[in-house]
């Protein structure tokens, strides 16, 4: 019945894909079909619970029906899927690696039940909506009450259609990473052996693939966040170039929606959203001439907010005190949408000369709060260290592929294309926000010692802290950005 | 070796690197742990310990959610001694595997009141007990010992405010 169930949402999204992202290839479609298969799911079960009906297997499968007839009246686009570069043979290595690391990883995800400590209490939640019908359950602790339901609605999808396989989305989200992943390379470099080398760097990225059979959150939050992200990126391509207005607004709800549902995921990821945020003001802001059209702006800022908003007024009718990092993060959500209002809809515009200031003005904000109210059991000055230790040592988890760094030593920055200087803006910007956020929490243990035990000594300790795991989101950009450095491509296709 | 190698071989290399460690510290390990396991139950491979990059932590406390599991019915409720055993946490767990029965835990805030609030319920009522708690509740006859040593179950004396 599930199957059912789920290839009718999937073929529903992917009518949608069809008729709105014509810029996808179709393997990318399909992929992309089926993330949004899942966020639909999500949001379909979240409205029946909170209107206080059991999601019932019988109610979920009338709710497909309806949206696929509702998207049955879509026309379809099509895409000249044409590229050059030769390496078939490479295709299928790629196709066949990643196919068995995906095979493998769905055995596991079927073979081992969820035993591991945060994930019981997902478990927990899936239970409790569908039994309860309710998001505040008392069985479930007050902390992990407040966070966003994305997963635990998953588990009340498969729970309700008296599935077992728990851990089952984990690999085909690893899957769709990969999926969409060759696409967009091979649609920035227009060459299949580039594409086809990435993609096998990040599929065998041990971290990424571990995280595959793990029923966490991290890795549903890295792929819908750099998925965003590279859709973030082709619609600034799109706005600074001339493609048509669809298109850009195509890229621009896209990348919203996923940069939305990292949220929807792990609430925390409202905070990493402002760095494509404040990148994509600051391309409207350089280029004015080409910014007269807001109406992807609009749909960028609506598409971002409309997830963690949903859940923030949710949380509003929970009788009990939010947690204090929820009530920070819901105040940032709450001056995204003044942000948006303002730029989008008061057609405000902000000279780039204001948005540094804007810029400088955030990091002083943030020294103060720090200084102010970061102080704990852990002085200030302590906890600075012990992040920027953080931010800087996690990388030996992700192996050998962080290695690719080298690349960019061998690239002339300085004639980078100005796209190419705003990516490399992102990933700075977003170590950047993941250092200010480990600052500002309480670290696991008190001592920088004690740290450079767990990642040297014991790196069982440390290598599933939520900083190692944060870190997940940034590594599929990082490594697509190498795969665009036009050092790289000299070298691989010798041009 | 010219450039165009050198990068090449480099990619190569990573990849070829990250799949070395793939296999030597998720894929061999897991498989090994499967073939060594195949055929039992989810219930039964959550009482192991786990696969060597995702030691359960929790294989005891799995034991006892699953003999008290098979003991009490769907709609009872059962007193949980504190959330302090010797094997660390289990809250979690004991919710997870005994989910929808009602579970009340020792020493949670209003613990006494629910306590109070659960007399003259039509539903059965179970403690769970252990060397420092709950064998005062227990009507004697019914007392059974968990195959975990210190622990047992039995069903629940009332009313609760005359003890």
């Amino acid at each position: 019945m599930i199957w059912i169930d789920f290839a009718l949402l999937w073929y529903a999204s992917y009518r949608a894909c069809r008729n709105g992202c014509e810029w996808a290839f179709q393997g990318e479609k399909l992929a992309l079909a089926f993330l949004f298969a899942l966020a639909l799911k999500s949001l379909i079960l979240f409205f029946l619970i909170r209107l206080g009906m059991q999601p019932t297997a019988g109610i979920q499968v009338g709710a497909s029906i309806s949206l696929l007839a509702f998207t049955l009246f879509l026309p379809t686009g099509h895409r000249d899927e044409t590229s050059s570069g030769e390496g078939t043979g490479l295709v299928w290595i790629t196709f066949f690696g990643v196919g068995c690391l995906f095979a493998f990883s769905l055995v596991n995800a079927w073979f081992f039940p969820i035993t591991e400590s945060d994930a019981i209490w997902y478990h927990i939640r899936g239970m409790s909506f569908f039994h309860e019908v309710r998001f505040d359950s008392e069985w479930v602790v007050p902390q992990l009450k407040q966070y966003p339901p994305f997963i635990p609605l998953l588990f009340t999808y498969l729970i309700a259609f008296d599935v077992d396989f728990l851990k089952i989305v984990f690999p085909f989200l690893y899957l769709c990473l990969n999926i969409v992943f060759y696409s967009r390379v091979q649609s920035l470099t227009g060459n299949k052996k580039i594409a086809c080398l990435f993609t096998l760097v990040l599929a065998t990225t041990p971290y990424f693939w571990w995280h595959g059979v793990l029923p966490f959150l991290d890795l549903t939050t890295a792929v819908f966040y750099s998925i965003g992200t590279l859709y973030w990126y082709f619609w600034i391509q799109n706005k600074i170039g001339s493609s048509s207005i669809k298109e850009k607004n195509s890229y621009a709800l896209v990348s919203g929606i996923f940069l939305g549902l990292a949220a929807w995921t792990r609430i925390e990821f409202l905070l990493y959203d402002l760095v494509p945020v404040f990148l994509a003001i600051y391309v409207f802001s350089r280029n004015p001439d080409k910014s007269s059209d807001l109406k992807s702006m609009k749909l960028f800022f609506l598409s971002l907010l409309l997830f963690p908003s949903i859940w923030f007024l949710n949380l509003m009718t929970f009788d009990m005190a939010l947690w204090s990092q929820i009530r920070m993060v819901g105040g940032v959500c709450a001056f995204v949408w003044v942000l948006a209002l303002v730029l989008a809809w008061g057609k405000w515009q902000i000279p780039e000369t204001g948005l540094r200031l804007a810029f400088i003005l955030a990091v002083s904000g943030f020294l103060f709060l720090l200084v102010v109210f970061g102080a704990g059991s852990v002085p200030v000055w302590k906890k600075i260290v012990i992040s920027l230790y953080r931010t800087s040592t996690v990388h030996i988890y992700y192996l050998f592929t962080a290695s690719l760094v080298i690349f960019i030593f061998f690239e002339k920055l300085k004639d980078l294309p100005e796209l190419k200087k705003i990516l490399g803006c992102f990933l700075i910007l977003f170590l950047s926000t993941h250092f200010a956020i480990f600052a500002y929490a309480n670290p696991k243990w008190s001592t920088l010692g004690e740290f450079v035990y767990a990642t040297f000594i014991q790196p069982g300790n440390s290598v599933n802290l939520s900083d190692t795991r944060g870190m997940m989101s940034l590594y599929p950009v990082f490594i697509f950005f190498v795969s665009s450095l036009p050092f790289i491509r000299q070298r691989l296709i010798n041009e | 070796m010219n450039n165009r190698t050198w990068v090449e071989n480099m990619i190569w290399s990573v990849i070829a690197l990250n799949f070395v460690v793939l296999m030597y510290v998720f894929l061999i390990p897991r498989l090994q742990f499967m073939v060594s396991n195949w055929g039992m139950e989810p219930e039964a491979l959550m009482e192991l310990s786990g696969a060597s990059d995702t030691p359960n932590q929790y294989s005891k406390t799995y034991k006892v959610a699953s003999q008290i599991r098979k003991m009490v019915k769907e709609d009872s409720i059962v007193l949980m001694p504190p959330d302090n055993w010797d094997y660390g946490s289990n809250r979690s767990v004991l919710i997870q595997r005994l989910y929808p029965r009602e579970l009340y835990f020792y020493g949670d805030k209003g613990f006494d009141e629910s306590l109070l609030s659960l007399e003259n319920l039509d539903k059965e009522i179970y403690v769970m007990f252990n060397k420092g708690w709950g064998k005062r509740f227990c009507i004697e006859e019914s007392v059974e010992l968990l195959e975990n040593p210190g622990f047992g179950i039995c069903r629940a004396t009332q009313p609760f405010s005359s003890l």
